[in-house]
């Protein structure tokens, strides 16, 4: 016999009561930490795929567009832009770094990426299996690519126009595949990478594609870009440009520069993914403010429910106190209850957030492809967890003050 | 064991309650008789050390009950006082097994599975050990709420009204079970009643006047 079994019986005898509290409760916690889970993954996925690219410069249009298509590539591009006019910023000298993208076609839904090795390393992608792409039309796949497409080395694929399944557009130009990346979790996870004369060779017909390598001058400086082409090409275009700074008076300079030209734009990975989270921002907020909402009904369910028990249960208490129980055991006693049912309540409903999306994660592709799993632990928890209990201590303090206060002789008395 | 001299209680300033001197010795058993309102569960209350704030002496086992602290009377009721009150009062999201083992919890004994085995045992409730108490009869309640008081072989064992719920045969069979757990441990046993049919069975009598 101790106090725990004590209190754990008078929940038991109400188990109606008791699990209702408990449920409403958990659903509460069970929002916040769903939330908490998605959001800290969402970020984090988000802020590891922006991190490196300082600028990106693309053809004229929305600029979060140009961040989710050309950095998280969940959206179309904005247009291409001729490798004439990145070249010039390219070899600005505020620019440390820049890494010129191709987009346009997909295979199953996963984007084919024309571009440089630098775009590999700036994610530290390192090989699998099988090796680098190096002519046009060899592709190294990511990780999730292959274990969904189930492509293996040497296995060649017609790619298809814009991120749908629907037919395959190029049957004349077939992809193959050359290597598998390790998983990183990061976008070149989802990605096909090759290089960006494979998009032009698909793309063009066949007589400008040799055309090209015609008149290829041995006297002109070859592409920083892609070294294949002049640099003053200007017939070949690109999709964006992802640009490193050399210094921090890139941040103030480049912008300027870039949006001074008419038919480019240049896009911030950190104030764009700050304004997109400030959007959804709201919708998160709105769900949270519910979830809280919850959890102060569940607070004041607990605290109805013992304060009506402890009506209930005044001959009990005096009863307790003739056996010699003292006033603080009784007012730790309903203290207790109110922690252990606050305490069930918290745990199961953490287990229903990570549950919840465990469960989607196995449903939805789409969880599984941003990488935001169920199986993450945040510090955090240990708060919603402390939180809680602190709740259940709250709820139960004016009825344990009750309890702790019982005239014995008075309740006894009144037969 | 108990001496009670120049007691009086005021539940308002105004008016106190006074109460007759009288002592009890060890091993003895009492009937304290009076009518509704007499005060017989106030005397109770205030010997038991339930109630406090009392005007004159009442001294148990050589304590002066008024000299002790709260926490003190608590630990002290637990471990040398058993109740008998006339609605049983067990706690009921409990067992018949785990009531009777918090009286030992309590007042801070060991808990002893062969003591609550044999106190079962001799109320004749050995096969009622883990039935919940809501379903008992108001006799095997009564006879539960015996053994809890008893549990701990108190050396007092107060009742306030414990057969005045019960059908003439219940009450004898309650009366002399608890004259019997007292003589076992000579316990001295004092009873608050106005039930006229325990004048047959003790001798010992207080009579309060309102």
């Amino acid at each position: 016999m101790t106090l725990f079994t004590l209190v754990w019986s008078y929940l038991k005898a109400r188990p109606l009561n008791t699990a209702i509290n408990i449920i409403l409760l958990s659903l509460g916690i069970a929002v916040v930490t769903l939330l908490l889970l998605f959001n800290t993954q969402l970020e984090q996925k988000i802020t590891d795929n922006a991190r490196g690219i300082d600028l990106v410069v693309g053809a004229k249009g929305s600029p979060l567009q140009l961040i989710l298509c050309n950095i998280f590539h969940v959206d179309f591009p904005t247009g291409n832009i001729k490798l004439k006019e990145a070249e010039k910023i390219a070899r600005n000298r505020l620019v440390k770094r820049a890494i010129p993208l191709a987009l346009g076609d997909s295979y199953q839904t996963y984007r084919i990426v024309g571009t440089s090795r630098d775009y590999a390393d700036l994610y530290k992608g390192e090989l699998a299996q099988g090796e680098w792409w190096d002519h046009p039309l060899d592709v190294t796949l990511g990780a999730n690519v292959q274990s969904l497409t189930q492509l293996k080395i040497g296995d060649t694929f017609a790619s298809s126009h814009g991120l749908t399944t629907s037919g395959d557009d190029h049957k004349d130009h077939l992809y193959q595949v050359k290597g598998v990346l390790k998983k990183n979790n990061t976008v070149l996870d989802n990605i096909i990478l090759t290089a960006v004369e494979s998009i032009w060779e698909v793309h063009e017909h066949a007589d400008t594609a040799t055309h090209a390598h015609e008149t290829r001058d041995s006297l002109a400086m070859p592409s920083r870009l892609v070294p294949s082409v002049a640099a003053n090409d200007s017939v070949k275009e690109v999709t964006s440009l992802l640009l490193q700074y050399r210094s921090p008076m890139g941040a103030i300079q480049l912008p300027r520069l870039v949006n001074a030209q008419s038919s480019l734009q240049a896009a911030s990975p950190a104030f764009e993914t700050a304004r997109l989270f400030s959007i959804l921002g709201v919708g998160a907020d709105i769900i949270m403010a519910f979830a809280y909402v919850l959890i102060v009904i569940s607070g004041l369910s607990i605290f109805i429910a013992l304060y009506n028990s402890l009506k209930e249960r005044r001959y009990d208490m005096a009863i307790m106190r003739s056996m010699g129980a003292t006033r603080t055991k009784l007012f730790v006693s309903v203290l207790l209850e109110g922690g252990v049912l606050t305490g069930m309540g918290s745990a199961i409903g953490l287990l229903m957030g990570h549950g919840v999306l465990v469960l989607l994660n196995t449903l939805v592709e789409e969880t599984q492809k941003a990488g935001i799993g169920g199986m993450v632990f945040y510090p955090q928890e240990w708060i919603i967890l402390g939180g809680s209990l602190l709740l259940g201590l709250l709820c139960a303090l004016i009825p344990a003050i009750q309890a702790y206060r019982t005239d014995i002789s008075k309740v006894l008395a009144s037969n | 064991m108990i001496r009670v001299s120049n007691l009086a209680f005021r539940y308002s300033p105004s008016v106190p309650i006074r109460f007759p001197d009288f002592s009890v010795a060890r091993g003895q058993h009492f009937l304290l008789l009076g009518d509704s309102g007499s005060g017989k569960t106030t005397l109770l209350h205030l010997v038991g050390g339930l109630l406090r704030n009392y005007e004159g002496s009442v001294s148990v086992d050589n304590t002066e009950l008024a000299t002790l602290s709260e926490t003190a009377l608590d630990a002290f009721r637990g471990r040398k006082i058993g109740f008998v009150f006339q609605r049983n009062h067990l706690l009921s999201a409990l067992s018949v097994e785990q009531n009777l083992m918090m009286s030992p919890y309590l007042a801070g004994l060991p808990i002893d599975a062969g003591r609550i085995t044999d106190v079962l045992a001799t109320l004749g409730l050995a096969d009622k050990r883990n039935s919940r108490v809501n379903t008992l009869s108001q006799g095997q309640a009564q006879r539960v709420a015996i053994a809890r008081a008893v549990l701990n072989k108190p050396a007092i064992i107060f009742a306030d009204e414990p057969t005045s719920a019960l059908d003439d045969k219940n009450c004898g069979r309650v009366i002399s079970l608890l004259l019997e757990a007292a003589s076992q441990h000579e316990s001295t046993l004092i009873i608050a009643t106005h039930d006229q049919r325990l004048k047959s069975h003790l001798t010992h009598q207080i009579q309060l006047t309102a």
